[in-house]
């Protein structure tokens, strides 16, 4: 039972090991989540990639070699401004979280998470909302959410010396 | 042993990413390459598994919490010493392979290969077999360059017959073999076998391997 309706995408997966994208393609498939129509093992791959019909999603993995998730985006972005772009991440990469929602991909979620959840974030995404998975540490959710500076964070002032 | 070739092993996988478990269940499933009987998500919960269920393989990842691949590695060979392990690994892992080597893992794999390598791997460890990567083994070998001064001395120390055996050991052949094709008796190759292990400090055949190869006495 689906509670949730959504357009099934068109999918490019890119991550660096081959397994991982083979399974995870074996997943959308068999949950008929999206159609999986390209792959790429890099961030070089996956814009090469992109002077082909466009997908209607990404899935990015961060760290890759010749060139990382978050260079790739930013290209793939400055091409295509509408590309939807989710990150599909580990522990660990949550520094560039807040620069690749600047950039404007439309959802983050952790490798720790199932099929489920990316089931959640793709039709999320494809309603024209953002996703962020709550397993993501919770000042970086705020930090994504709040979508601000920093900067308005309210910072305790250097008290003023009485005298 | 023969048997192994026919009937689909039983598998446990452990990584602590829930999307690569369900992945690699799903494709190793649809593959119909081996049947999956449990899946944890770091080393105490596959321990945990393994006191009531007994897989012929288990796949397994190092980075993980609470209790990493070595580690769990370790303490599945103790509670049951014939147990396959295979090694899903990433780059960057190579501190830990001759480590695992030595504890007992028959496998390591990387997981930028994709299923027709994994594929391969099970039915090698499940004939008895090892298998490692070419990729990583030339990455052990690099590792072990830097300790180049004392593995010369090891190597000075074996004989000429010893590093004979080694070659023929290296090359696949049994104990029967070797002892026919060098005109000696199977007993001595035994004891050549044994000196070997203990003066190179290797606990098995794959041991022997990867020292006979980062010494290049022989060549990939």
């Amino acid at each position: 039972m689906r509670l949730t309706t959504f357009k099934k995408p068109t999918i490019i997966l890119v991550d660096d090991h081959l397994i991982f994208r083979q399974g995870l393609k074996s997943l959308i498939t068999i949950e008929n989540l999206g159609k999986v129509i390209g792959e790429a093992s890099d961030g070089k791959e996956f814009i090469k990639l992109l002077s082909l019909p466009d997908p209607d999603l990404v899935i990015m993995d961060i760290d890759m070699p010749h060139m990382n998730g978050m260079e790739a985006t930013q290209k793939a972005l400055e091409l295509k401004p509408d590309l939807k772009i989710i990150v599909f991440s580990m522990f660990g990469d949550e520094e560039y979280f807040l620069k690749m929602t600047e950039l404007g991909v439309k959802g983050f979620i952790l490798k720790s998470s199932g099929i489920n959840e990316v089931e959640k974030a793709i039709s999320d995404v494809m309603n024209g909302e953002k996703y962020f998975s709550n397993t993501l540490p919770k000042n970086t959710i705020n930090k994504l959410n709040l979508n601000k500076p920093q900067e308005t964070i309210e910072k305790p002032k250097t008290p003023i010396p009485w005298w | 042993m023969n048997l192994n070739l026919f009937k689909k092993p039983t598998v446990i996988i452990v990584d602590d990413h829930l999307i690569f478990q369900q992945g690699l269940k799903s494709i190793i499933t649809a593959e119909n390459i081996a049947t999956v009987i449990g899946e944890a998500s770091n080393g105490k919960d596959f321990i945990d598994i393994l006191s009531n269920t007994k897989p012929d393989l288990v796949l397994m990842d190092i980075d993980m919490p609470q209790m990493n691949g070595l580690e769990a590695a370790q303490k599945a060979l103790e509670l049951m010493p014939g147990i396959k392990i295979i090694i899903l690994t990433m780059f960057g892992d190579e501190d830990y392979y001759y480590k695992m080597i030595d504890i007992g893992v028959k496998g390591f794999i990387l997981k930028s290969t994709g299923i027709a390598e994994l594929e391969k791997a099970i039915h090698e460890v499940m004939r008895g077999e090892s298998y490692f990567s070419n990729e990583l083994l030339t990455k052990i070998i690099r590792n072990f360059s830097q300790n180049a001064y004392q593995r010369k001395k090891l190597v000075n120390d074996l004989t000429d017959r010893e590093l004979m055996v080694l070659q023929q050991i290296c090359q696949g052949l049994t104990t029967n073999e070797i002892a026919e094709k060098l005109n000696i008796s199977p007993k001595t190759v035994k004891s050549h076998r044994s000196n070997l292990l203990e003066k190179t400090a290797c606990k098995n055949t794959p041991g022997l391997i990867l020292f006979a190869l980062k010494n290049k006495i022989i060549e990939l």
